[in-house]
């Protein structure tokens, strides 16, 4: 197992008025190969648990595994930790500063104490990897738009070459386009790098094609786990959470419902009419 | 960071609440100035019994009164030491081949230290018994007779509101900033201080960035809402001067006064 967590839970300010219980009694297996979709309401823990995978906050109660070692009592130490897994927060555009943009994807991998060649070479492949012209690399940062800023701190985090990669929110306002371009890279990242993924997200429409499994938090806890069709029967609980069904999911829902034969892990529009057709033939 | 209290105001509803926040700000002026007046112990041991009472019935946790402090640790140690080594006068209690302490130096010394923990703990009253609006606002009111002579009452006022506003924003946005260049491998708490002070690049230059960025959001939203200086503007609240806010001041004047004059 690469990641586990084991009966994490988090308090925030503890022993003061402001204290809040953002995690309670967590666990979770992150196996190698994994795309994970952790979704939940705004203020469900969703940030909080991610950060705690690469020791950026220390539970309260309980503990993560990397490997089946405790992250604070590994011996390479915290350093070597966030390089094996990566995470790239909400807005990561936010964080960069370097006068270029070689140098701030370079940041990382400097950090590790990489030699200058080993570094050029792992900020052109982190540059192709997230389709960014290599003419870029010697631009400004703060001269791209937002989209191209947000893929230089993407690859400013993938050259650091983690095993996974935890991305918070990775398409919050962008515009459609955008938002699809963004996934489909981390679709391909997971495919052709065989990289572990892990994804935080408020929209099920967004992740429920990607993902192989679905972590729905609320109010700090683990409400349902398990592949995106198990976790979609229940669609009046998830509504109950806050977290609306892919809008192709509840058709099939409301087909079902009516008696009529469909499958109900369908997300997209094109399966769903394959669905339907297939169900009319049928009749 | 956590221990900062500047700025920081406990809800409640006191005497000290209550007081508008202009008396407030005028007693505070007489209290410094007694408290800059005292010439010996006793006139301390007159101005601690006023100041603790006055902690007593702002019915604020002393511990916020112990957390202002904190920063100033350092200068009152600092404070201390000069004084013991460099103020002369007294009998020689210690010598140490060319340096020694003499009486006048620790005299001095502790009156010096007894000083700032007085001024610290008093103005920290005012912060954490009134809210910053009220506190600008209460500001505003006392600038305005030099707006005369060419001194931007409200613009001040406003602005030390916007700054006392965004105390907390940027916290959170350094915090989190921070927190990103980790990720990332960055390592703010080791090395010496070269390395040190180098590793705040990483933090501090987005944090302008957004600070400028978040600057020119604000002004149009001012502008959007047909802001335009302090010039014919009205306001929600009007804050109302009452017998105990006279009674407050008198009482300060009358400290103040006493101090200075009667030699204490």
């Amino acid at each position: 197992m690469l990641l586990t967590v084991e009966n994490l839970s988090y308090t925030y300010m503890p022993g003061t008025p402001f204290e809040v219980k953002a995690l309670k009694n967590i666990n979770l297996e992150i196996p190698r190969g994994e795309y994970l979709a952790i979704i939940g309401q705004t203020g469900s823990g969703k940030s909080t648990l991610v950060q705690h995978l690469n020791g950026l906050l220390k539970p309260t109660k309980g503990r993560v595994l990397l490997e089946g070692e405790d992250i604070y009592q590994r011996k390479s130490g915290l350093k070597d930790l966030r390089q094996r897994v990566g995470l790239l927060f909400q807005f990561p555009e936010q964080q960069l500063f370097e006068e270029t943009v070689f140098a701030d994807v370079a940041f990382g991998p400097k950090n590790m104490g990489l030699d200058e060649a080993e570094i050029k070479r792992r900020v052109e492949k982190a540059l192709t990897l997230v389709g960014l012209p290599l003419d870029v690399a010697q631009r400004s940062p703060f001269s791209l738009s937002g989209g191209q800023m947000r893929r230089v701190a993407m690859a400013g985090v993938l050259a650091m070459q983690p095993d996974v990669l935890i991305l918070d929110e990775p398409a919050a306002g962008l515009d459609p386009r955008g938002k699809t371009e963004i996934f489909d890279q981390i679709d391909r990242l997971h495919q052709e790098e065989n990289l572990t993924v892990v994804l935080v997200s408020h929209s099920m429409e967004d992740v429920a094609v990607r993902a192989k499994h679905l972590l729905v938090l609320g109010d700090g806890e683990v409400k349902h786990y398990g592949t995106p069709a198990e976790v979609f029967t229940d669609a009046a609980e998830l509504e109950q959470l806050g977290l609306a069904l892919p809008q192709m999911a509840l058709l099939m829902h409301r087909l079902r419902q009516s008696g009529k034969d469909v499958p109900t892990d369908v997300f997209t529009v094109a399966a769903a009419r394959d669905a339907i057709l297939r169900m009319l033939e049928v009749q | 960071m956590k221990s900062i209290t500047i700025g920081q105001f406990i809800p409640g509803d006191s005497l000290l609440h209550r007081l508008d926040a202009r008396a407030k700000f005028a007693a505070l002026i007489f209290l410094i100035i007694a408290i800059f007046a005292v010439h010996s112990f006793w006139g301390y041991l007159i101005l601690a019994a006023v100041i603790f009472a006055l902690l007593l019935t702002s019915q604020i946790p002393l511990s916020y009164f112990f957390r202002g402090l904190k920063p100033v640790y350092y200068i009152m140690l600092f404070t201390l030491v000069i004084h013991f080594f460099f103020t002369k006068g007294g009998t020689v209690l210690l010598r140490l081949g060319p340096v020694t302490i003499e009486t006048e130096g620790i005299y001095y010394g502790f009156f010096m230290v007894i000083r700032i923990v007085f001024l610290v703990v008093a103005t920290s009253l005012l912060t954490l018994t009134t809210s910053p609006i009220a506190l600008t606002d209460g500001l505003e009111y006392l600038m305005k007779p030099f707006s005369r002579i060419g001194v931007p009452a409200h613009e001040i006022a406003m602005m030390m509101t916007i700054a006392l506003r965004f105390i907390p924003t940027l916290m959170e946005e350094s915090e989190k900033i921070m927190k990103a260049q980790m990720a990332r491998g960055a390592d703010f708490e080791s090395g010496n201080v070269y390395q040190r002070a180098k590793s705040l690049v990483p933090l501090l230059v987005p944090l302008f960035v957004s600070s400028f960025r978040r600057a020119d959001d604000l002004a149009v939203a001012m502008e959007a809402r047909c802001y335009r200086g302090g010039e014919g503007r009205t306001r929600l609240h009007e804050p109302k001067i009452t017998l105990q806010d006279y009674l407050v001041v008198a009482a300060s004047i009358a400290l103040a006064a006493f101090i200075t004059w009667g030699q204490v």
